[in-house]
């Protein structure tokens, strides 16, 4: 999207404000915490060493992601509307929307090398591990564990979008982290607290009609869980991948582009004083 | 205005004094209850805590019983169980989990749960030999079940690579009521001894191999009683009174063995 000629000047902008909110930074840290937790992880298993650093060090990943996407992206939309950036660059003789697109191009190029630079690293980190110990299942870091990281991709996507909309919406940059990560938690893991339920109906009392209310998000949000596929490339097969992956994979990428245009609309009518 | 730094020093002053007074003041505390067990979070509310990650839920609990499972005595089997059931719930697939979960509870008072594991393993890991020949090799030995045992080799059979023949045989002989060998388990159980690197997980499992070699003499005991007097035992203390054992063996878990339908078993912990 950054190469159409009207996208390319909020994309290079985009890409010197991430830079200048340590961009750079945050992804040798978020390196240094996936392979370091994996490496650890895999000292704790008996059996598995491999498996156990693999689906630690991909649990981390999707949960420090969605982190370094918010970081980017209150530095891109928060921040320009906090210290009136927008003075400069909304000025010029064109639409809003190119603003705000150019910028979700810019915070989803950068979190998708980002997710290509550590799934690379803990691909090879697994595999070292791997060399130490010949499991009876070994993980599977060809294609299955690149869909994996493909549906993660797609997960992050959504999340994208959500963050965008409410940076565009709300009045402080802390709603954007706190909004975000309960979206990302809710839509994570709703589907399979009703499916728990459904298999545990001691857990809560009433479990029948909590889960009804809880299976109602499903209306609401998208089921991301759904998009967590990493059992495919634990252990190489893919039984694990849902037979359904298109129709959710499809939904959840609507999802968070209907979210995009309720952000055009909403940033096209904002009142900026 | 002018006087709000005096305010604020007062007033943190009277905080200061209120944490003194507090501190040297003797108060008589409501006795607290017993605990009983350590706690184990259930899945739903694990999925919440780690950001809706049941992956990770299950790898954190797995490791927290690695790390902490090494007690004994029923509150520590209880603990176990739960802690195993509620991995399993966020993975059955988990490796660690059926195979240190099935060495620690079939073998120290939880049979049933332990098979549960192995059960719920065998469902998920659907290519996975090791399950069902776990499972079946504890129908045999633990259940006295020869059918279920039967069942559950000729399925690991199936879905073996390397191990066909084997198991195949084994799975006949079971049929044809041949393996009676009862020292295949305590085989078993020193051949993973031997593997584990986790001194924990050796004292572990050296104390279920005590265990069972208690078992395997009571049952030799009874055996030989049956063929000297001719007719079934009736009760264990009747092996003293013969004078083939001295002692009843000790058992390191202390659960203890029983003594029912004629045949000794592993005793169960009771969870309440």
């Amino acid at each position: 999207m950054c190469l159409t000629s009207s996208l390319r000047p909020d994309c290079v902008s985009g890409v010197r404000l991430a830079l200048r909110a340590r961009f750079l930074s945050i992804a040798a840290w978020l390196v240094v915490f996936v392979v370091g937790a994996a490496l650890l992880a895999a000292q704790f298993s008996a059996r598995q060493p491999a498996t156990v650093g693999l689906d630690v060090g991909l649990s981390v990943l999707r949960l420090a992601l969605p982190l370094a996407i918010i970081i980017l992206v209150q530095e891109l939309f928060s921040r320009e509307f906090d210290r009136r950036y927008f003075l400069m660059s909304l000025t010029y003789p064109r639409p809003r929307y190119g603003f705000l697109l150019g910028r979700v191009a810019v915070v989803a190029t950068l979190s998708a090398v980002l997710l290509v630079t550590v799934g690379l690293l803990l691909a090879g980190v697994i595999w070292w591990v791997g060399t130490g110990y010949e499991q009876s299942t070994p993980v599977a870091l060809g294609a299955p564990y690149w869909v994996t990281l493909s549906f993660l991709a797609a997960d992050l996507l959504v999340v994208t979008c959500v963050a965008t909309f409410l940076a565009v919406v709300a009045v402080t940059p802390s709603f954007v982290l706190v909004g975000t990560l309960g979206f990302a938690i809710a839509a994570r893991s709703y589907s399979t607290i009703v499916a728990l339920l459904r298999d545990h109906p001691d857990v809560v009392s009433h479990a029948d009609r909590y889960g009804d209310s809880v299976e109602l998000l499903g209306y609401l949000l998208p089921d991301l869980a759904a998009l967590d596929t990493r059992m495919a490339a634990l252990y190489g097969s893919w039984t694990f991948v849902p037979e359904s992956w298109a129709i959710t994979l499809l939904g959840s990428v609507g999802y968070g582009a209907g979210f995009i245009g309720l952000a055009i609309w909403a940033i096209q009518r904002k009142r900026f004083s | 205005m002018r006087f709000s730094p005096l305010f604020a020093v007062v007033f943190f002053l009277a905080f200061l004094g209120s944490v003194y007074i507090k501190g040297h003041t003797v108060t008589p505390h409501a006795p607290q209850p017993a605990m009983e067990g350590r706690v184990v979070i259930s899945a739903p509310v694990q999925l919440l805590m780690y950001g809706g990650d049941r992956f990770l839920g299950a790898n954190l609990e797995a490791m927290r019983i690695a790390a902490t499972g090494g007690g004994t005595g029923e509150s520590n089997t209880a603990y176990l169980i739960r802690a195993h059931h509620v991995v399993a719930e966020l993975n059955a697939c988990h490796e660690d989990n059926y195979y240190i979960g099935n060495a620690l509870l079939s073998l120290g008072g939880a049979q049933d749960e332990g098979s549960e594991l192995l059960r719920l393993a065998a469902d998920c890991r659907f290519w996975d030999e090791y399950p069902p020949f776990f499972y079946g090799l504890n129908e045999l030995f633990l259940n006295r079940n020869a059918q279920a045992a039967q069942h559950a080799i000729e399925e690991a059979a199936k879905r073996s690579t390397s191990n066909v023949a084997a198991l195949k045989s084994i799975a006949i002989r079971i049929r044809a009521a041949e393996i009676g060998d009862e020292r295949l388990m305590v085989t078993y159980l020193n051949h993973e001894k031997e593997l584990a690197s986790d001194p924990g997980l050796k004292a572990m499992l050296e104390k279920r191999i005590v265990r069972l070699e208690g078992l395997l003499l009571l049952r030799e005991a009874q055996e030989k009683y049956e063929n000297q007097v001719g007719r079934p035992l009736k009760s264990p203390d009747e092996l003293l009174t013969a004078g083939i054992l001295r002692i009843f063996p000790e058992d390191p878990l202390r659960i203890g063995y029983e003594f029912i339908d004629g045949t000794f078993r592993l005793g169960q912990v009771k969870i309440r």
